[in-house]
């Protein structure tokens, strides 16, 4: 059963869509961990340009499915990503089916708010 | 395996090979939302059974779809009982309790994942393969 995950500029390029299953089924590491975070950097880029601040926004709008080795990738690359960007990052459009609250998100990424990561549904 | 469950039993066997996780995953969803448990607790169960049967599919079958995974739910006092087993080699499980390092191929998280989400983890003597034992209490508080 195939799986794929794309990932991809917003429209707008603001922001990085994810589209897909964030699964081991899908996950060539590291060159999936690469992609995302070249993403990661335009997308950063391109909010600073037309905001005049550093925010890393995640879209989860197209995920269908996320495994551990995706909340793996998040807590460690996604957010050594941000930290070292000195950027607010922020996750949104978890999909209905995988939407634990705030408290089972920060378990499995290991973050929280007090970390300036913040959760939008 | 728990003997005389009492109620119904849902037996499924999947193809041991990457995707198919999700129909068991949904199923035990389904089961957990029937039994009054919260939308989140169900979702954790979803997302326990997943990470099991990820196992199952990848360490205990190579990700081979010739081979199977073996689901098993079932409703005892009042509990979702689910049991996953697959026809690998087995192994010496060692839940850690507090959060495992994060690995270089960012793996080695599923089974705490598994561990923190639903009320109960354990694992059955078994000697076909590996069994792994989720039990999932039906209050609605998650």
């Amino acid at each position: 059963m195939r799986e794929t995950l794309k990932i991809e500029l917003s429209p707008d390029e603001k922001s990085v869509q994810l589209i897909g299953s964030f699964t081991i089924a899908a996950i060539q590491f590291p060159d999936t961990v690469d992609e995302l975070l070249c993403s990661c950097k335009d997308a950063l880029q391109k909010y600073y340009e037309h905001h005049g601040e550093y925010k890393l926004i995640v879209d989860f709008q197209a995920i269908a499915k996320i495994a551990s080795i995706g909340f793996s990738i998040l807590e460690a690359d996604v957010q050594d990503f941000a930290v070292q960007n000195n950027a607010q990052l922020r996750f949104i459009n978890f999909p209905t089916s995988i939407k634990p609250s705030l408290e089972t998100r920060a378990l499995y990424y290991r973050l929280s708010e007090q970390d300036g990561i913040h959760f939008q549904e | 395996m728990i003997t005389n469950p009492q109620t119904e039993k849902v037996n499924m066997t999947i193809p041991a090979t990457f995707g198919y996780e999700d129909m068991p995953a949904a199923v035990a969803q389904v089961w957990a939302t029937k039994m009054g448990a919260s939308q989140e607790k169900a979702d954790k169960a979803r997302l326990a059974v997943m990470e099991i049967c990820l196992n199952a599919i990848e360490h205990g079958s190579g990700n081979e779809p010739a081979k199977v995974v073996s689901i098993d739910l079932f409703e005892h006092n009042d509990i979702l009982v689910i049991e996953i087993s697959d026809t690998g080699k087995g192994f010496k499980p060692v839940i850690p309790k507090k959060f495992p390092p994060t690995q270089p191929n960012r793996r080695g998280f599923g089974l705490f994942m598994a561990y923190k989400l639903v009320d109960e983890l354990e694992f059955p003597p078994y000697d076909k393969g590996t069994l792994v034992r989720m039990k999932i209490k039906a209050e609605k508080s998650a």
